[in-house]
C-alpha cells in the first residue's frame, strides 16, 4: 500500500489521529522530564559517602541524675561494647554523619575574621573513629591516643591536630598539599592538619557542602551522648539487640534513647529524594499504561470499522504482509508526527520546571533514548490488532454487513 | 429530561464497556493522580489557625557578626532564633498583648512503677502564654499561671499521648512526676492538637510530630535544659558553664508575640528597635537595625513550608489530567462512529441538535462523575502511599469534605469539556441519513 | 395538506453535479392515500427527504399543514417532525436495547408532555398496532413483521397529522407484508394522510394515488384503477 493514499485517508479523518499524536506528544513530555528527575535524584542517594554504612550501628543513650558520671559512663560503654564478639570498632561522638543533624562551623586559613570562612561540617571522636566508620585515610595519620580526651561541657576547646577531607582542603588551599598547614577556628587556637582524608560525606545530604569534614580529636561527653560502632560484614542486624540488652542491663541510671542501623538513618535522610523518585515512577508507569491501552483501543476499534474495507483489499490481491505494513505504516506516521510535537513540548515543560522550580536543566541525550523508547512501545502496541487485520478473510468483501 | 438522558447515558455505556471502562479508568487515573498531589500542596499551604494567624508574630533580631550576615544566600535576612538574653528582656519588656519565649529540648521521665524503666520524652519549654497565644485545647486543667512562671515552678502540662502512657488517660491534675531528679506536678493535660502544618516551629520542622509535654520556660535556667532544636552562633566565645551558655551571642529561642491587631506591627518593631539602640550602647548588635516581624503566613513563606518537589508535582499531575482528557476525547470519538443510526434516527423522529448535544454531554458527565468516584479512592491510597514515604503525620494526607468535592467537580467538569468536540460531532449527524441509497 | 411547486434539489461533489429532484410539483390532500414510484435514481427517496423535512432543497417552495416550511430553521425543521410527521422505514429502526415502550416513547420525550399523557398515548399506539402485551419486550425477541408493526406505533403515538413511509414492507416477507400493509389501511381509514414510496407495483395499487416519478419529476399522476374500479 502506498503512502500517498494513505495520508490521504488519514487526513480526510484528521481528528482522531492527531489526538493520538497530540497525546503521544504530551505524554513523552511528562515521561522524560519525570525520568530525569528521577535519575537525578537516584543518583544523589547512590553517591558514595565515604563510610561502610552497611556495617555501623548508631546507639544515642543518656545518663539522669545528679550524681551521674558521665566520662565513666562512656568510659564502661564503649569498653563493654567493644567486648562483644564481632564489634571492631567504637567510639563516642559529637554527631553521626548523614543523620541530618551535625554541627557546622568556618574554617580560615589566616587569622583576619574579615575574611569569610569555608563552611564544614565537625565532628568530635576518638582515635577509633576512622575505623568505627569505616573511613579511609589517604594520606597523613590518625590521631594519637594521647590527643583524645573528655570533653566536658567546662572544658575548653584544644585542638593542635585536626584531619579534613579533600574537598575541604581543595576549597581551602586549591591547588597546594593541604597537609601539615595550619586552619583557623575564629579566634581560637589554630590547628595542624595531620591528615587527609579521600571522600566523606557530613551529617547534612541536601548541603551543597557535604563534603567538606573537619575532625578534632576527642571524646564529647554532654547530656546526650552518641556512639558510633562498625561490626563484622552480615554481623549487624544479630548484634543490634544484643548490643541494646548489654548495655541495659549493666546500668539503669543511663536510658538508651534509640539503637539505629547507619543505613536506616541514611534512608531517613534520604527519605524526599526517594519519595520522589518512587512517585514520579508510579506516575510515568501510570501514563505509558494508558497512553499503550488507547493506542491498543483504538487501532482495535479501526480494525472492527475497516473490516469490509480489508476485505475488500484482500480480496483484491493484498497480501497479509500488506495489511500489516500498512496498519504499522499508519501508526508509524501518527507516532512521528507525536515525537516531533513531544521534542518541543518536552523542551517547553523542562524549560518552565527549569525556570519555576529551580530544577536542573534537562540532559538532552534523554531525548533520542525516549523517543526510540516510544517508537518501539508503540509499534508493539499496534501489532496485535495489525495482526487480528491481517487475519480478515478475503469473503468479508462480497457479504453486505 | 435529565433523568431520561441519565438512563440513555447508563444504556450507551453499557453498549460498549471495554471503551467505557477505558474512559472510566483515564478520569479516574488522572483524577487520582492531581487530587493526592493537590491535596498535599493543599495541606501545606493552608492557614493553621485562619482565626488569628494575622496577630500572630514571630520575632528576628539582627544580633548576628559584624563581618558578614546571618545568610549569605540572603543578606537582608536577620537570624530567625533570638538569644536566651534577649528573650528573656524581651518577655520582661512585655510590649505585645501576649509573648513568649520557646524551645525544644527533652527531660528523662522516671516513671512511678519501678519496674519501668526511665525514658526520655521530648518537651516544648515556653512561657505561660504559649497556651493562650496558640489556641491550644485542654481535656484536663489548664496550663501554668504567669505566678509559677515567675517563680520557676516544676510543672508540667501533658499531651494525651504521654498522659495515656504515665496515668492511664485519667485526669491526672495534681499528679506528681520526677524528671531530672526533680519532682513536678501536672498543670494540665491537652487535647490531641496537630495543627498543619506546624507553624509555631517550622524550624524544627513543620511536619513534625509535637512535642509530647509543656514545661515552664523559667526552668530553663535551674534545670539546665539544653535546646535539641537547632542553635547557630557567630562568635568564638569561651563556653564553659551554663551560665556563659546562656549569656552567648547563640540564637536557640523562638521568640513569638501575639498583637491587638495587624496594625500594630510596626510600634512593636519600633519598640523591638528602642531595645535594640539600648543594646548597641552595650556594644552588642553591631550590625544595622534590623528587626522584623513575619504574621504566620508570612513566617511559613519565609521558611518554605511548601516544599519545592511538591509544587513540581502538582504541575506535573497536571498536565498528566491533560493526556487523561486527550485519551477521553479519542475514545469519545471512536464511540461516534456506533452512535451514527441511532442519533440519526433520534434526529428523524424530532429531536432538535440541542437535545441531542445535551444528550451527549450527560452521557459525558456521568462517565466523569463515575471516573471521580474511583479518582478519589485512588487519591485516597495515593495519599496512604505519601504518607509511608515521607512518614507524615496524618493530619497532611486527609481528604477533607472540600478537597472531595473538588474531586468530583473537577471529574464532571473536565470530563465535560473533553466531551464537547465529539458532542458537538454527534449533534451535526443529519437527520435519518441512512435513507438515502447507496 | 403537502403542497411542493418547482422543488429542485441537487447533490454537489467535487467533480460531479446531481439533480435528484428537477421540478418537482405535487398536492395531496388531508386524508389521501398515496404511493410514490419510480425506479432507483428517479428521485422518490429524497422527495420523501424533503417531505419529511429531513433534508432542504433550493428553490421551489413547500407548504405542510397550511404552512410554508420551505425556509425553516433545522430547529423548527425538527419540532415539526416531531409534532406533525410519522415516519415507518425501511428497515424498522428501532433502537436495540430500548424496549418496546422504550421505543415507542423516543419522539414523544421531545414534547412536553406529562408522564402519564405519555403512558396513555404509548400504551394506545401499541394497543392500535396489537402488541400491547410485548410492552417490555426487546425488538431481538420479535419478528420483522412484528417490528415493523411497533415503528407503526412510534409514528403513530405522537398523532401526526401525516404518516411518510419508505417501502414500509421491503424487509418482510409476504404474510408479513400483507398484515403490515392492512395496519397502513386501517390508519388510512382513521383519516390519516399516508404517503408512501415503493417500487414494488402491486404495493402502489392499494393506495388510492399513484404518483411516478422519473429523473426527479412527476412523469404520471393516476387515481388507482382499483378504486376507481370500485366506486
Amino acid at each position: 500500500m502506498g503512502f500517498g493514499p494513505m495520508m490521504s485517508a488519514l487526513m480526510r479523518n484528521k481528528t482522531g489521529p492527531a489526538l493520538v499524536a497530540l497525546q503521544i506528544a504530551v505524554t513523552l513530555a511528562i515521561v522524560i522530564n519525570s525520568l530525569f528527575i528521577i535519575l537525578q535524584r537516584v543518583e544523589k542517594m547512590n553517591r558514595d559517602p565515604g563510610i561502610d554504612v552497611n556495617n555501623v550501628i548508631i546507639t544515642y543513650v543518656r545518663g539522669f541524675g545528679d550524681d551521674f558520671d558521665v566520662v565513666n559512663s562512656i568510659t564502661n560503654d564503649i569498653d563493654l561494647i567493644k567486648s562483644i564478639p564481632g564489634v571492631v570498632a567504637a567510639t563516642v561522638s559529637n554527631h553521626v554523619p548523614l543523620s541530618g543533624s551535625g554541627s557546622g562551623t568556618g574554617l580560615r586559613t589566616v587569622p583576619d575574621e574579615t575574611i569569610e570562612s569555608v563552611g564544614t561540617g565537625r565532628y568530635q571522636w576518638s582515635e577509633e573513629g576512622l575505623d568505627a566508620l569505616g573511613i579511609e585515610l589517604t594520606r597523613g595519620r590518625n590521631f594519637y591516643p594521647e590527643e583524645v580526651y573528655y570533653e566536658l561541657p567546662e572544658t575548653v576547646m584544644d585542638t593542635p591536630s585536626v584531619l579534613v577531607t579533600q574537598d575541604l582542603a581543595d576549597s581551602l588551599f586549591g591547588d597546594e598539599d593541604a597537609l601539615g598547614k595550619t586552619v583557623y577556628w575564629g579566634d581560637m587556637e589554630p590547628s595542624t592538619i595531620v591528615g587527609i582524608i579521600g571522600h566523606m560525606h557530613g551529617s547534612w545530604v541536601n548541603w551543597d557542602k557535604l563534603g567538606h569534614v573537619v575532625i578534632h580529636p576527642g571524646k564529647p561527653a554532654y547530656t546526650t551522648n552518641k556512639y558510633i560502632i562498625r561490626v563484622e560484614p552480615g554481623m549487624r542486624d544479630e548484634l543490634m539487640p544484643i548490643i541494646e540488652q548489654k548495655l541495659g542491663e549493666s546500668n539503669r541510671r543511663r536510658v538508651i534513647k534509640s539503637n539505629r542501623s547507619l543505613e536506616e538513618l541514611a534512608d531517613r535522610s534520604y527519605r524526599r529524594d526517594r519519595g520522589m523518585a518512587i512517585i514520579l515512577s508510579v506516575v510515568i508507569t501510570l501514563l505509558i499504561g494508558l497512553t499503550a491501552l488507547v493506542i491498543v483501543g483504538l487501532s482495535s476499534f479501526h480494525v472492527t470499522q475497516r473490516r469490509k474495507q480489508i476485505g475488500t483489499r484482500r480480496a483484491l490481491g493484498a497480501r497479509r504482509m500488506d495489511i500489516i505494513k500498512q496498519f504499522m505504516l499508519e501508526n508509524w506516521l501518527i507516532t512521528t508526527a507525536g515525537a516531533a510535537l513531544g521534542v518541543v513540548l518536552t523542551i517547553g515543560v523542562a524549560y518552565w520546571l527549569e525556570v519555576s522550580f529551580e530544577l536542573e536543566r534537562l540532559d538532552w541525550r534523554l531525548l533520542p533514548a525516549g523517543i526510540g523508547t516510544l517508537w518501539v512501545l508503540s509499534s508493539l502496541a499496534v501489532f496485535e490488532p495489525a495482526r487480528r487485520a491481517a487475519a480478515v478473510p478475503p469473503a468479508v468483501a462480497t457479504r453486505s454487513v | 429530561m435529565f433523568r431520561y438522558n441519565v438512563k440513555l447515558a447508563l444504556k450507551s455505556m453499557r453498549r460498549n464497556l471495554i471503551l467505557t471502562a477505558l474512559m472510566i479508568a483515564a478520569i479516574a487515573v488522572g483524577i487520582g493522580i492531581s487530587m493526592t498531589t493537590m491535596t498535599v500542596y493543599y495541606m501545606m499551604n493552608g492557614n493553621p489557625i485562619p482565626a488569628k494567624s494575622d496577630v500572630l508574630f514571630a520575632v528576628t533580631m539582627d544580633s548576628w557578626s559584624p563581618l558578614r550576615p546571618f545568610n549569605d544566600d540572603k543578606p537582608e535576612r536577620a537570624p530567625h532564633q533570638v538569644t536566651y538574653h534577649d528573650a528573656e528582656r524581651l518577655l520582661a519588656l512585655a510590649e505585645g498583648k501576649r509573648q513568649t519565649a520557646m524551645f525544644e529540648s527533652s527531660l528523662i521521665v522516671e516513671p512511678v512503677n519501678e519496674d519501668e524503666l526511665p525514658f526520655e520524652a521530648g518537651a516544648r519549654v515556653a512561657t505561660a502564654d504559649f497556651f493562650t497565644m496558640f489556641d491550644v485545647p485542654f481535656i484536663y486543667g489548664s496550663s501554668w499561671d504567669q505566678a509559677a512562671d515567675a517563680a520557676a515552678e516544676p510543672v508540667v502540662v501533658l499531651t494525651r499521648q504521654l498522659n495515656e502512657r504515665l496515668f492511664g488517660g485519667e485526669d491526672s491534675v495534681g499528679e506528681r512526676l520526677i524528671m531530672q531528679g526533680t519532682h513536678f506536678q501536672v498543670a494540665g493535660v491537652i487535647d490531641s492538637w496537630e495543627p498543619t502544618p506546624r507553624f509555631y516551629d517550622p524550624i524544627n520542622g513543620a511536619f513534625q510530630e509535637i512535642n509530647e509535654m509543656f514545661v515552664p520556660y523559667s526552668l530553663t535556667l535551674s534545670l539546665e535544659l539544653g535546646s535539641t532544636g537547632s542553635d547557630w552562633g557567630w562568635k568564638a566565645e569561651e563556653i564553659t558553664s551554663w551560665e556563659q551558655w546562656l549569656n552567648s551571642e547563640s540564637v536557640w529561642v523562638q521568640y513569638y508575640v501575639e498583637l491587638d491587631s495587624p496594625r500594630d506591627r510596626d510600634a512593636y518593631v519600633a519598640h523591638l528597635d528602642a531595645y535594640v539602640e539600648e543594646q548597641k550602647r552595650l556594644g552588642r548588635f553591631e550590625r544595622p537595625m534590623n528587626n522584623n516581624v513575619y504574621d504566620v503566613m508570612e513566617w511559613m513563606d519565609y521558611h518554605e513550608v511548601v516544599a519545592n518537589d511538591s509544587k513540581v508535582l502538582v504541575g506535573l499531575s497536571f498536565l498528566f489530567l491533560t493526556v487523561c482528557l486527550l485519551s477521553t476525547i479519542a475514545l469519545l470519538l471512536t464511540k461516534f462512529v456506533g452512535k451514527k443510526s441511532e442519533t440519526s434516527l433520534r434526529r428523524a423522529l424530532g429531536a432538535s441538535r440541542n437535545i441531542i448535544f445535551n444528550q451527549q454531554i450527560v452521557e459525558v458527565a456521568v462517565i466523569g462523575f463515575a471516573g471521580g468516584l474511583i479518582g478519589l479512592l485512588l487519591a485516597g491510597l495515593g495519599l496512604r502511599g505519601i504518607q509511608y514515604l515521607y512518614e507524615a503525620p496524618d493530619g497532611l494526607v486527609s481528604l477533607d469534605w472540600v478537597m472531595v468535592l473538588a474531586a468530583i467537580g473537577l471529574a464532571i467538569l473536565s470530563s465535560m469539556i473533553a466531551g464537547l468536540y465529539p458532542a458537538w460531532r454527534v449533534c451535526k449527524i443529519p437527520p435519518a441519513a441512512q435513507l438515502k441509497t447507496q | 395538506m403537502l403542497q411542493m411547486t418547482g422543488v429542485k434539489k441537487t447533490y454537489r461533489t467535487e467533480l460531479v453535479e446531481t439533480y435528484a429532484l428537477r421540478d418537482m410539483t405535487v398536492s395531496v390532500s388531508d386524508g389521501e392515500f398515496v404511493a410514490v414510484t419510480g425506479s432507483s435514481g428517479s428521485g422518490k427517496t429524497t422527495f420523501l427527504n424533503i417531505a419529511g423535512l429531513l433534508e432542504s432543497f433550493e428553490f421551489g417552495t413547500y407548504r405542510l399543514d397550511g404552512e410554508d416550511v420551505s425556509r425553516f430553521s433545522d430547529d423548527e425543521r425538527s419540532a415539526y417532525r416531531n409534532q406533525k410527521i410519522g415516519f415507518i422505514f425501511q428497515s424498522f429502526n428501532l433502537i436495540p436495547d430500548l424496549n418496546l415502550f422504550e421505543n415507542v416513547d423516543v419522539p414523544l420525550r421531545y414534547r412536553r408532555l406529562s408522564t402519564s399523557d405519555r403512558k396513555q398515548r404509548i400504551e394506545h399506539a401499541l394497543e392500535t398496532v396489537g402488541l400491547a402485551s410485548r410492552m417490555k419486550h426487546v425488538p431481538a425477541q420479535l419478528s420483522g413483521g412484528q417490528q415493523q408493526r411497533v415503528a407503526i406505533a412510534r409514528a403513530l403515538a405522537g398523532d401526526p397529522k401525516i404518516l411518510l413511509a419508505d417501502e414500509p414492507t421491503g424487509n418482510l416477507d409476504s404474510t408479513m407484508a400483507h398484515q403490515v400493509l392492512d395496519l397502513i389501511e386501517e390508519i388510512h381509514a382513521n383519516g390519516t394522510t399516508i404517503v408512501m414510496v415503493t417500487h414494488d407495483q402491486e404495493l402502489a395499487r392499494r393506495a388510492e394515488r399513484n404518483i411516478h416519478l422519473l429523473d426527479g419529476r412527476v412523469a404520471a399522476d393516476e387515481i388507482a384503477d382499483k378504486r376507481s374500479a370500485a366506486a
